[in-house]
């Protein structure tokens, strides 16, 4: 059963009082909340993923709602809980939806460790996938949105997570984060993407989430080997390049963004060799986005003509 | 006469190593750090790993290794990397 | 930039020791030597290095030794996810029920932030200029029947928290409220809090003993090293350390 399969006053209804188990990638959700916002952005950009029943496992339980006591109501507020816990200061209510996206993120990055998880974004196209590790600022966002509007599957936007034994790219297919002008730039150039509200005055400006696209959700069971490891800078004017980087220092960049590479201990660093290894890597500076994106198919073609 | 510094790799500390080229990469199992070497630093790690030596040797090591000759500024870088290397916990002191 | 054109790429060979064709250095000529010196590039650096990273602390830098060796940029670790610890502000007019400290007859709510504290009745117009002395040293009185900041007074008979001399006399709470030359860089009022934090707080990200030692260092050492051993912290960021722990 799919989340649009459930009418919005069954959601409701569930979202507020057992809960919902969604299924993403390799995880199953627990969430429950009974913030309005939360229902309406969820059911919109979570339409198409997997509803399960209730008896499921679950991996992380959540639940977004408002304090007790005065922020209740003044300045009024929500707080993000945790299998019983509450990990983060509250953030304002209109935050809830993407405090619930940002906790999420949070919930993989420090738990999910059968994984090597990487700050990064992942796409895929033809069998050849494309990690690109970046800090925030860089585009990477922008540049993923762009790529999965043009034939590109999403495996994710944030976290790259790669199987320890196989070497594999695990999606998770959720939406896209969105900040400040990239908005308006996705909006225009894939004019038919669906797109939450938009929250403003967060910690980095305002921001939008975008759905994933439906294919990339109907192929999230689907693991691929990566096969470039490209770090995106958008520089505005910049003429469009790609050179290659160096493996030593790529697996220094990609090894200091990583969420949990010194907690993986040996296994992260031989984890990381094989992927770097494996992977031809370069940076890439880009101010014009489809010339970004041709430049990305083009290097889907070379390599499947290679191979 | 008191005897010259030794230099070796910490022997509790297990040192892994993946190499690109002139770039070799690190693992410190015992401090859990990463490192990327270029070829001068991994020459020197590489044989403090294998037994101890003073700058002296290291200094005609890399002299005869990179055929250059054995001057101020390669003592000098030497011993800049000894402190770091000594500093990141990679090597110790023995004398 | 390297050509990597030429890597051999062979995922199944063993990590360890693993050796690429030409990464022994070998070559003598005059503008090797150079490269080797000096790196690729004139300024290219011998080594990088990414350091350990701990993995406790909720990855939100929330113990001090994440502080000092955590990675700084934002990473998706979001700046709005902190660790749980309430404020100065919070402490200056909550119950401190649970801390087995005592803030004091005066303490609480009634000489809270909104009479006489310092978003109304700050130094710029009610000070030591014109109210300082009588208005502060009725509120200070109140407090000061708390429990004591320092473990000994000057008499020997009374039981506080921290070792040391710094604040003489005062009660937790009076350091609490201590401003300028009397609390320099607001550490006190910064270690009272993270030791009621610890003290009420289960997954605050330190423990009492550690404020504790956290403040011992300081005072002793001018500096704070978590663990012992490591970097170290300054006054200004140990209170920016436990800044960052306040939610509200």
């Amino acid at each position: 059963m799919k989340i649009s399969d459930l009418s919005l006053t069954n959601l409701k209804q569930r979202l507020g009082t057992s809960g919902i188990y969604l299924h993403t990638g390799p995880f199953v959700t627990h969430l429950q909340s009974k913030i309005p916002s939360i229902l309406n952005n969820f059911a919109l950009l979570y339409a198409n993923n997997t509803l399960l029943d209730n008896e499921e496992f679950a991996d992380f339980h959540i639940n977004l709602a408002t304090p007790r006591g005065l922020r209740r109501w003044y300045r009024s507020q929500v707080m993000f809980h945790f299998d019983d816990q509450v990990p983060f200061k509250p953030l304002p209510y209109q935050q809830a939806f993407p405090m619930m996206e940002w906790g999420l993120n949070w919930c993989i990055s420090n738990h999910a460790h059968q994984y090597l998880i990487l700050h990064s974004a992942v796409v895929e196209k033809d069998g050849f996938a494309a990690i690109l590790p970046a800090p925030p600022g860089s585009g990477k966002s922008t540049l993923c949105a762009g790529l999965v509007n043009r034939g590109w599957r999403l495996l994710s936007d944030e976290l790259g997570l790669i199987s320890l034994d196989q070497l594999e790219l695990v999606p998770l297919a959720r939406p896209v984060n969105l900040k400040n002008e990239s908005i308006e730039v996705i909006k225009k150039f894939a004019p038919q993407a669906i797109f939450s509200d938009d929250f403003a005055d967060t910690n980095k400006g305002t921001v939008a989430l975008m759905q994933a696209p439906v294919t990339s959700v109907a192929r999230s069971n689907e693991l691929v080997k990566p096969a470039c490891i490209v770090i995106p800078k958008y520089r505005p004017n910049a003429a469009t390049h790609l050179e290659h980087e160096s493996k030593g220092h790529m697996f220094m960049h990609v090894a200091d963004s990583a969420f949990n590479y010194s907690l993986l201990g040996l296994t992260g660093f031989e984890t990381l060799v094989k992927l770097i290894d494996r992977c031809d890597c370069y940076t890439f500076t880009y101010s014009k986005l489809q010339e970004a994106i041709e430049t990305f198919d083009e290097l889907a073609t070379v390599n499947n003509t290679i191979c | 006469m008191s005897e010259p510094v030794k230099w070796r790799v910490i022997s509790v500390f297990t040192l892994h190593w993946c190499s690109w080229g002139d770039e070799h990469v690190v693992y410190n199992a015992g401090s859990g750090d990463t490192h990327l070497f270029n070829d001068f630093a991994a020459l020197i790690l590489r044989t403090l790993q294998e037994k101890a030596a003073t700058l002296e040797e290291l200094s005609q090591l890399c002299a005869t290794s990179f055929k250059q000759d054995e001057d101020e500024e390669l003592n000098a870088q030497l011993n800049e990397l000894l402190l770091e290397l000594d500093r990141l916990g990679v090597i110790e002191r023995i004398h | 930039m390297t050509d990597n054109k030429d890597i051999t790429k062979s995922s199944s060979q063993s990590v360890q020791n693993l050796e690429r064709e030409g990464s022994e250095p070998t070559v003598g000529n005059f503008e090797h030597r150079r490269r080797i010196l000096k790196g690729a590039a004139a300024a290219a650096p011998l080594m990088m290095t990414v350091a350990s990273r701990p993995v406790l602390g909720m990855g939100t830098r929330c113990t001090p030794s994440a502080w000092v060796s955590g990675n700084l940029s934002d990473h998706g670790k979001d700046r709005h996810l902190s660790c749980g610890g309430r404020s100065i502000r919070y402490w200056k007019s909550h119950d401190w029920g649970g801390s087995g400290c005592y803030p004091g007859s005066g303490g609480g709510n009634k000489w809270g932030d909104n009479k006489w504290g310092d978003n109304k009745w700050g130094d710029n117009k009610w000070g030591d200029n014109k109210w300082g002395g009588s208005k502060r040293s009725k509120s200070n009185k109140s407090k000061s029947d708390g429990t004591p900041f320092h473990q000994f007074s000057r008499s020997g008979h009374r039981r506080g928290v921290f070792p040391g001399r710094q604040y003489r006399d005062k009660s937790m709470m009076e350091v609490l409220w201590s401003k300028g030359n009397e609390d320099p860089d607001q550490l006190g009022a910064h270690i009272v809090a993270a030791y009621l934090n610890a003290k009420t707080i289960p997954e605050y990200g330190m423990t009492p003993n550690q404020v504790l030692d956290m403040y011992n260092q300081l005072e002793r050492r001018g500096y704070y090293q978590p663990g012992g051993a490591g970097a170290r912290m300054s006054r200004k960021e140990v209170v920016m350390f436990i800044q960052n722990t306040f939610s509200h």
